[in-house]
Formats: structure tokens, C-alpha cells, sequence
């Protein structure tokens, strides 16, 4: 048993293994704000990975409707009320969003799902959810929370739903490695993408039920545990298309609504982020602050991060993805034009950007949020890949085309 | 030292007499209503008699109601997490060898067959012997063996069973799926023979410590088991010469050591969720067995209550001896009041 870092949590935390450094950590922005539930990520996933007998219920990428939605079933809410099971009002948090890589959204001084668990049953506090719980993974699709007569408006929607996109979190502390007796799991010193060694694994599904995502799923065909395999040979540039350069995964790629900003980020022995500012996930994650961790007090140090939707109410949010969630809708809602500027780099290309630059553009117009008066530049955003190349380049203002209409074919 | 007066007074009708005696007799009668054999306690054995006739794989062979069963108690298993089992209270155990051929028999209780794996919350009943690796070195770990110190296990597991007995009887599946290849079962392709179809119903494996389960050659053991009235029974044969390094080559004439472990799928067992013995001892006899044989050095019915009478007869012995042949100490002053 170790002592391990848990920046999101700011504090130490008990771990069963050491934690090792990865070169290099895989993490993603998804900014729930642009998803439209179009499940394109969804089937891009599926039609690569998991379309083989046995498979059926397995949906590695999955976009559920929150607050009711859940695949598997309300697997949240089960966690969640594990854990408030086991530390009974305890599980708060305390102090505010600082700009402290060890510890930017306070300390959480309630248990993980390590700390709330025996260590002699489970590694990790959880379940096992039933076949019919994962069979269902549109169940609550759209369903919203009232729908109010006078309409909705912001800050707050009275009646809301929004979109939540997961895929695996590759974890930094990943339960389903902690708990599984075989050693079957492992997190790949490369990139930190986390993977069940399909030769030693037996199916006894520790990992099923230790990851509080519940993001490893049982394959009876096989009887071995799949999961998201962060599209490893993309993203070692395996695939033809970026002839050797690392590209980003499946779901990410074929995101429809530019949810998506996918990398590789540096890290530090202690699980930190290394100091970045010109990396899109670092300036997104640390430098604004934007972009939050789901279920931070889990404890596992997930490392894909959310823009939280504006419209939902802030206590649900916070119990989502912390304290940061005000501060974080404040930011995005007025975003600065270097935020404003990156938001355009989002699903921009299919390779991996390592950095990003702003060149400034000329004022195009005035917005006003929230009372406030916002300007508008027309800045391009240019995304580079490892070695200081460019990628892409991106306009703040998208630009438009008109079909003559003689060529109208239609 | 009144109490030593009074029963000098009374004679042999002296309560303390009665108690004694009631108590060696409850004694052995708890013994055997609870099938503990305190003679086999210290050194448990099953021993595998040559049979004239190939008992095979048929967990009912006729020839295995000629051997009598020896009941090794389990219990849960606690050393390491993930703990758990030890809701199968024991196993009835009973060996035989035929042409050069080990036969072991086990029995337990179970209420519920569960020999699927599925759906993801599902596990399968199974049962498996483990044998230290290398025959004549210290006895490793009872607990999956040592790094110095391997274990060879067998395991039987329900779903293999059922999933071999469904081979070639057609499969939605493959109709749903016609052109699906190996390619798509990476498990299947990394060489994991628990997702390889076709494969033994038994898994010869090895272990050397905690989580370093491997399996070992293939071909080596194999089995079957049956459900009925509650009962598993399955049955494993293993040619005596070994086949590698890690399992022992066996003998008539030979002891060896063996621990047996049941997991109980209607219970979620798996892996360390299991209920275990601790290593016993299997004899593998150069003799044919007497008519009745026995197959454990438990004796059937018929010993139980021999250990009943003899406990007794013991008992009182031993009581005798202390009475007429033990001086009495000399009365002190306090005693004379
Ligand atoms: S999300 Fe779950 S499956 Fe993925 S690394 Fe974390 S604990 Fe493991
Ligand atoms: S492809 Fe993008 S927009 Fe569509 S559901 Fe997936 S994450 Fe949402």
C-alpha cells in the first residue's frame, strides 16, 4: 500500500501500487456544452472495436442523458451512495479553486473509493451491475427534469437535461488495476493508457466492479474483461492516414459537435501536470481552469475533463465535477481570447496537437452576456504536433460560403 | 479436598465417575455426529487404491461407490484479497489409480448449479486439487505456493463443462456473426485458453505465489463433472509420468500432498472468493483394495463407531489408572476440617 498524490483532490491518498511516471499522460477536454447526443463518437467506436459476438452490450464510448440517464444503469448514483454509505456526510470538500497544480479545487476530506473500501473483499468500494443494467444504454435519452411553462432561461434552466460523453478515464490511480488479484491490468508507461493484458486475464471481474466509471465490461464469448483501449495504435501513429504521426482516437475524430481535444500531456513523479501553458489540455485544465474532472472524489484521478453546460444547475454540477464548476462557467461564459481563440482548435484535425499559439486578428464585433459587454476578435488559433510543426489553423470567426445558385445541382 | 472424601465414600457410583464418563462418551459422540475423525485430524489421507477397472470419467462410475470417501472440511479463504468462500462447509474426497492412471472423485453440496458465465454478473461453480510442483521438497504455501515453491492446480469449472457440452450443437452467435475470426476475440488470439473454444474442461495450471496463476502444458488433465440432488461431483485423471517441470510425477507406494478449494458461483466466488482445506495427504497404495474399500483413512460407519468405543474404552482406562495406580497425596490439616 502506498501514499500517492491526488492533485485533484489535493491531498494524498492511499493507492495499492507505487506511482509510476508515464512519458506521457493521454487526457481529453470534451466540452459538454457543444454535445448534441449524436452518438457519431458512440458508433465510431463500436464499428472499430467492439462489433464481434459477445460484444453486444459493450459500448466503450457512451453518451447518456444526465441527471436520469446512466450505462450502466445509474451507475453514479450507486457509487455515490456507496461511498456516502460508508463516510456518511462526510464526503465534502473544502476551500476554493486556487491556481495550484497540486491542488486547484481546494481538498477533499471525504474517502475515495479506495479509502472507503476493506482492502480484504475489495481494493476499491463498488459493484457489479447486472446484465439488464447494461442494456440499456439510451434509457432516458432526452428525458428532462420538468418542462416548465414559462420556458427556461439562464443563469440556471428550472427543467434541464444535458449530454455526458465517457469513454475510459485512463486513470492516473485507475481502480480497476488496484483491484484486480491477477495483475491482469496495466498502464502503459508510454502514454498512460491504461489495458487488460487479454492473455493473463481469467474474468473475474474485480476491475467490473471496482471502477467506479464502470468502464471495464465483461465478454462472455471470451470470458476476459474488455475495455477502451484509447485507440493505442493511432494514437503511436499506426495509422496510415498521418503516415507515423499519433492521431486521436476514434471517438474524438468523428466527434460531430467539436466536443473534443484530445493529447498527450507531461507529467510529474507525483501525478501533476507538468507547467505547460502553450499545451491546449494544460492551458484548458490548469491555466483557465475550464475544464473539470468528473467525479473527482472518486479518487482514481480520471483524465478526461469537461467543461461543464452552463444552463445546469451549480449544486448537481458540483457534486459532478467539484468546486471548480462556478468558476469554470464563469470563465467559459466569458471566455478570454486566447480561450475563445483554442475552443475553434476542437476537432479541428485527426492528429495529435502538442501545442497551441494565437495569432491576434482584427475586432469583428461586440457580444454582451450576462450584462456585460464582450469583444470579439477574429484570432486564429494554429495547433502544432511534437516537434514544433503546424498542424492546423483555425479562425475565431468561421468563414462562409455561398453557392452560386446557378451550380445548384439539387 | 472435601469432594475427594465424598467420592472415596460413594465407590465407583461417584458422580465425579459419572461425569467422566458421560463426558468421554459425549465426546466421542459429538466426534462422530460431526464426522471428525481425531486420528485423521493430525494426519488426514486419502488414499488411492488400484482398482482392476478404469473407473473413466464418470463421476457415478460403479467403482467409486466401492471406495468410501474421506470429508475434508474448508473454510474461507482469508490470507490474501480478494478473501471470501467458505460457504461450502467440506468436500468428500476419494482417489483411485488404474494403468498408470490417478483418478480423484469430489463431492460437495451445492443447492444451485450455476455453470454459465454469460452474462457479467454471473460466475460458475468449480472445484480444483492442488499439488505442490516438485514432489519431496519442503511443502509450499497451502495458499497458491511460493516463489520458491510452485503448486500445480487443476481446476474443473462448470461453464467450460457446459460450454464444451454445447460445442457443435449450433450457435446464435455464429449465425448472427458469420464471418467473424479470430481476430475479433483477442483473448482467443493473445492465446488465453480460458476464451479458446474447444478447450480442456480442466485447466492445468501452476502458481507461485499470490496472482502468478499460469497455465501449464495442455492435454495433461482431464475431467467431468456432473450435477444431481445438490451434489457436484466431478472427476479428474491424470497419467502418473509428469508431463513438465511443474507438477510432480506420481507412484504407487508414494505419498503426496493435496489441498482442495470449491467456489460456489451462485455466491459470486471466483479467484481468492473461494472455501479451501489445507494440504492432506493422498497415498497412493501399490495395493488393490479389500472388499469394502475405503478410500480415506476415515473409516465409513462401521470405524465411526469403532472410534466411539475405543474413545470410550480409553476414557476409562485412563481414569483407572488414575485411581488405583496414582498415590494419593497425604491429607493436610485443612483437608482433615
Ligand atoms: S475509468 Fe475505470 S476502467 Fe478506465 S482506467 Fe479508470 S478505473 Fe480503469
Ligand atoms: S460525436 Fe461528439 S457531439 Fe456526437 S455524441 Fe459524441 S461527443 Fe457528442
Amino acid at each position: 500500500m502506498a501514499q500517492v498524490h491526488n492533485w485533484q483532490l489535493g491531498r494524498d491518498m492511499r493507492y495499492r501500487f507505487e506511482p509510476g511516471k508515464p512519458e506521457r499522460q493521454f487526457a481529453a477536454v470534451f466540452n459538454i456544452n457543444r454535445c448534441i447526443a449524436c452518438q457519431t463518437c458512440t458508433m465510431a467506436c463500436k464499428s472499430t472495436w467492439t462489433h464481434s459476438p459477445g460484444q453486444e452490450l459493450m459500448w466503450w464510448n457512451n453518451v447518456e442523458t444526465k441527471p436520469y440517464g446512466g450505462y450502466p444503469d445509474h451507475w453514479d448514483v450507486k457509487t455515490l451512495a456507496l461511498l456516502d454509505e460508508a463516510n456518511p456526510g462526510g464526503q465534502v470538500w473544502d476551500g476554493d479553486p486556487v491556481e495550484n497544480v497540486r491542488a486547484p479545487y481546494g481538498r477533499f476530506d471525504g474517502q475515495t473509493v479506495f479509502e472507503a473500501a476493506d482492502g480484504l473483499t475489495q481494493e476499491a468500494v463498488g459493484y457489479l451491475p447486472e446484465e439488464r443494467e447494461w442494456k440499456a444504454p439510451n434509457r432516458f435519452e432526452d428525458h428532462a427534469t420538468k418542462f416548465p411553462a414559462a420556458g427556461v432561461s439562464l443563469p440556471e434552466h428550472d427543467g434541464w437535461f444535458f449530454y455526458l460523453a465517457r469513454i475510459c478515464n485512463h486513470c492516473t490511480y485507475p481502480a480497476c488495476l488496484a483491484a484486480c488479484p491477477r495483475n491482469a491490468i496495466y498502464k502503459r508507461p508510454k502514454d498512460g493508457i491504461v489495458l487488460v493484458d487479454q492473455e493473463r486475464c481469467r474474468g473475474y471481474r474485480k476491475c467490473v466492479e471496482a471502477c467506479p466509471y464502470k468502464k471495464t465490461m465483461y465478454r462472455p464469448t471470451t470470458r476476459t474483461t474488455e475495455k477502451c483501449i484509447g485507440c493505442y495504435p493511432r494514437v503511436e501513429g499506426e495509422d496510415p492516414l498521418t503516415q507515423g504521426l499519433p492521431m486521436e482516437p476514434r471517438c474524438m475524430a468523428a466527434c460531430v459537435g467539436k466536443i473534443r481535444m484530445h493529447g498527450l500531456v507531461n507529467v510529474e513523479a507525483d501525478g501533476t501536470w507538468t507547467n505547460d501553458p502553450t499545451h491546449p489540455l494544460y492551458y484548458l485544465v490548469h491555466e483557465e481552469q475550464v475544464a473539470l474532472p468528473l467525479y473527482p472524489q472518486f479518487g482514481t484521478q480520471p483524465n478526461i475533463y469537461y467543461i461543464p453546460p452552463r444552463w445546469v444547475p451549480r449544486d448537481y454540477l458540483r457534486q459532478m465535477f467539484g468546486p471548480g464548476v462556478d468558476q469554470a462557467i464563469e470563465r467559459y461564459t466569458r471566455p478570454s481570447r486566447t480561450l475563445l481563440a483554442l475552443l475553434q482548435l476542437f476537432r479541428a484535425s485527426q492528429r495529435i496537437i502538442y501545442s497551441f499559439d494565437v495569432e491576434e486578428g482584427p475586432k469583428v464585433g461586440e457580444l454582451v452576456v450576462g450584462g456585460e459587454v464582450i469583444e470579439m476578435f477574429n484570432d486564429t488559433a494554429v495547433g502544432f504536433d511534437e516537434s514544433g510543426g503546424e498542424i492546423v489553423r483555425v479562425d475565431v470567426e468561421e468563414p462562409i460560403f455561398e453557392r452560386p445558385g446557378k451550380l445548384n445541382s439539387i | 479436598m472435601l469432594s475427594y472424601r465424598r467420592s472415596r465414600a460413594l465407590g465407583w457410583l461417584s458422580t465425579r465417575r459419572i461425569v467422566f464418563f458421560a463426558f468421554v462418551m459425549l465426546t466421542a459422540l459429538v466426534l462422530r455426529v460431526m464426522d471428525v475423525n481425531p486420528a485423521v485430524a493430525q494426519s488426514r489421507s486419502v488414499t488411492a487404491w488400484k482398482v482392476a477397472e478404469s473407473p473413466g470419467l464418470d463421476p457415478d462410475s460403479p467403482i467409486w461407490d466401492e471406495i468410501t470417501a474421506l470429508t475434508i472440511p474448508l473454510t474461507a479463504q482469508q490470507v490474501t484479497a480478494p478473501v471470501g468462500g467458505g460457504t461450502v462447509p467440506s468436500v468428500r474426497v476419494s482417489a483411485a489409480h488404474h494403468d498408470q492412471t490417478l483418478y480423484v472423485n469430489i463431492e460437495w453440496t451445492d443447492t444451485t448449479l450455476d455453470d454459465g458465465s454469460g452474462a457479467p454478473e454471473e460466475f460458475a461453480d468449480a472445484v480444483a486439487i492442488q499439488i505442490p510442483a516438485e514432489h519431496g521438497a519442503a511443502v509450499p504455501a497451502v495458499c497458491m505456493g511460493q516463489a520458491d515453491g510452485a503448486v500445480n492446480i487443476w481446476q474443473w469449472r462448470a461453464d467450460r463443462q457446459h460450454g464444451l457440452d454445447q460445442l457443435g450443437k449450433g450457435s446464435d452467435f455464429v449465425d448472427l456473426y458469420p464471418n467473424t475470426d479470430e481476430l475479433f476475440y483477442p483473448a482467443q488470439r493473445a492465446g488465453n485458453a480460458l476464451a479458446t473454444p474447444g478447450a480442456e474442461v480442466v485447466q492445468n495450471l501452476v502458481a507461485s505465489g499470490f496472482g502468478t496463476l499460469e497455465p501449464a502444458s495442455l492435454g495433461v488433465v482431464a475431467g467431468q463433472g456432473r450435477h444431481l440432488d445438490s451434489q457436484w461431483r466431478a472427476v479428474f485423471a491424470r497419467p502418473f509420468p509428469a508431463q513438465d517441470d511443474f507438477q510432480p510425477t506420481f507412484k504407487a507406494g508414494v505419498e503426496f500432498d493435496v489441498a482442495f478449494a470449491v467456489w460456489d458461483g451462485r455466491r459470486a466466488d471466483r479467484d481468492g472468493q473461494k472455501s479451501v482445506s489445507s494440504f492432506v495427504r493422498l497415498k497412493v497404495s501399490d495395493k488393490t483394495a479389500a472388499q469394502p474399500t475405503t478410500g480415506g483413512s476415515e473409516g465409513g460407519s462401521s470405524t465411526g463407531w469403532l472410534i466411539v468405543l475405543t474413545a470410550a474404552i480409553l476414557g476409562f482406562g485412563a481414569y483407572a489408572v488414575f485411581i488405583f495406580l496414582i498415590p494419593k497425596p497425604a491429607p493436610s490439616k485443612e483437608d482433615a476440617v
